[in-house]
């Protein structure tokens, strides 16, 4: 018994009394608040990232950068075309397996004692994975902002669009897991349907429902008066908005009824 | 201290009653509550942990009813479902710090919570020990453990010996009693003798329905002086287990030895000596009772 725990302690990559110290300064100077939400994230982290998924998003990044590099990407809207490929696949590799995780530990009931309601057991667990989801978007966004000297304003607008496909892409893949109930088939079956989704832009009047819409495409800048492209910016981030607001209706429906203690 | 539940009830949606007019008064101590598969048991664990709403009736904390302020009621519960979970790959003190944080601890409140709840459990030397390498017995305690981190005033607990070997269940029925000197604690079950040697109080369900409620002393007298042990040839051990309700057999070369409990009114069984009964015959006496009225009700019909 003895042997395994030290053999955990050196396993860890961090150095034995580093934690302890930053621990103890961070209760000297922070608020309980504070402090029970880094808690938290570092726990949730600590769930969400498997060794599989920290192994993915590494492969995942060296495949951008090897083709980020490959391309000789010069302009904005190629760039965001990457960044967009990127925030999705981020949020399909971060929601596959967010509930089926809890749910294969048999962890759910010990959970929902402590956390009344599927609306902040929603909340609990899928506010860390979008804080990741967008804390792993900011290398490459900064990057090209920094290589293609993209405006501060224009960048921000380009991560909320990202920021809220990756919303939309992480219900998504949540509903389906809920179906699938398995990692892989839930991130296949996403991709596919999603491939699908993107061909609306084909579409009399696509514009308006095309969830991966670059909002500054040259060829809506060159034809389209600002009104209009504002207008139309506008009607498609609604719509967005109320597919997301209906996937998370259909997600809350999913946990009430997959665990019947959800009450 | 004081937990009233009265004439609780839950249909579910396809029709079936699974729990009908449940009544029982509980202050500090152990409560057993005992029953075969589909009786109700998990049905008021889960209406008393607030994960299901009962069809009717209610039930009263101190004299205000949990439906109606069911966040207060959590602050005093504990809850340990019968299927539950650890993340494997976190430390000890991790989930209880974790889950004592979602309980509303904080600073040095949650620490020294967490170092209690550790020694009374005795898991205090496995404090860095990566939950994934833990015996059934250890989770088990450290399941009791995250559920006791708020200092609960009731633990409702759902077949927490499953899957334990003899010493640990032992253990964990030592560690009962320390907890029922200071709270109340219900305990559902399927292991008869837990509820004999812990328990004060014990109710019986059966298909729903309260049969039974009291001390177990007063239990086991529905079987006194008729459970019996005797010595029988093995060749005649079929046709006798046809006659009479056997409990337990051991084989003695050419012969089994036989406890087994006697029909109603009979008191004397030549060649049969009388012994102790035990919470166990008269649980199984109950079952089989159960068992002949529903044939006779289905004969009726």
């Amino acid at each position: 018994m003895k042997k395994s725990s030290e053999k955990v302690a050196m396993s860890s990559i961090i150095p034995r009394g580093l934690a302890k110290k930053v621990r103890r300064l961070m209760e000297r100077h922070l608020s309980l608040k504070v402090i029970d939400w880094l808690a938290q994230f570092w726990i949730q982290t600590r769930i969400l990232f498997s060794r599989t998924l920290i192994l993915m998003v590494v492969a995942m990044f060296a495949i951008f950068t090897w083709a980020t590099i490959k391309e000789e990407i010069f302009k904005e809207g190629d760039a965001f075309r990457y960044l967009i490929l990127q925030s999705t696949a981020l949020a399909i590799l971060l929601h596959m397996n967010l509930w089926e995780t809890e749910r294969e530990g048999r962890t759910f009931e010990l959970l929902i004692m402590r956390i009344p309601g599927v609306n902040r057991l929603i909340w609990f667990k899928m506010r860390v994975s979008l804080l990741w989801n967008f804390l792993l978007l900011l290398p490459f966004s900064l990057g090209f902002m920094w290589f293609l000297t993209i405006p501060l304003w224009r960048e921000l607008l380009y991560l909320l669009f990202l920021m809220t496909v990756a919303v939309f892409v992480a219900l998504f893949t949540c509903v389906v897991s809920s179906f699938v109930k398995r990692g892989l088939p839930t991130a296949i079956i996403v991709t596919i349907i999603l491939t699908m989704i993107s061909s609306f832009r084909h579409l009399p009047a696509g514009e308006y429902f095309q969830i991966f819409i670059f909002p500054m495409k040259e060829s809506l800048l060159k034809d389209w008066s600002h009104k209009r492209l504002a207008i139309m910016l506008i009607v498609n981030r609604l719509f967005l908005l109320c597919v997301a607001a209906h996937l998370y209706w259909w997600l809350y429906r999913r946990l009430r009824k997959t665990e019947k203690w959800i009450v | 201290m004081h937990l009233s539940i009265q004439n609780l009830s839950k249909v579910y949606q396809d029709g079936k009653t699974a729990l009908d007019g449940f009544n029982w008064e509980l202050e500090r101590g152990i409560y057993g509550l005992l029953g075969p598969n589909g009786a109700g048991k998990s049905t008021l664990l889960e209406i008393l942990s607030l994960g299901l709403m009962p069809t009717s009736g209610r039930v009263l904390w101190d004299g205000w009813d949990i439906q109606k302020k069911p966040n207060a009621f959590r602050r005093i519960l504990g809850y340990l479902p019968q299927s539950y979970g650890f993340y494997p790959e976190l430390k000890t003190w991790q989930i209880l710090d974790y889950m004592g944080r979602l309980h509303g601890l904080h600073g040095r409140r949650l620490k020294r919570r967490i170092g209690e709840v550790l020694e009374v459990m005795g898991l205090g030397n496995d404090v860095k020990r990566k939950v994934g390498t833990f015996s059934g017995g250890m989770r088990q305690r450290l399941a009791i453990a995250q559920s006791l981190l708020h200092s609960p005033q009731i633990l409702v607990i759902d077949e927490p010996t499953t899957g334990l070997d003899p010493g640990e269940r032992v253990a964990f029925r030592n560690m009962l009693f320390d907890l029922g000197r200071s709270c109340v604690v219900l305990l559902s079950t399927h292991i008869v003798k837990d509820v004999e040697f812990s328990c004060h109080q014990m109710s019986l369900l059966y298909d729903g329905v309260q049969r039974f409620t009291g001390e177990p002393v007063e239990f086991m007298k529905r079987v006194e002086g008729r459970v019996f042990e005797t010595l029988i040839p093995f060749e005649g051990f079929a046709k006798f287990s046809k006659e009479q309700c056997v409990i337990a057999i051991q084989e003695r070369g050419k012969e089994v030895t036989v406890r087994f409990i006697a029909s109603n009114g009979v008191r004397e069984i030549p060649g049969a000596q009388p012994v102790r009964v035990n919470v166990e015959d008269a649980y199984v006496d109950f079952i089989r009772q159960c068992g002949e009225e529903e044939l006779l009700d289905e004969e009726v019909v």
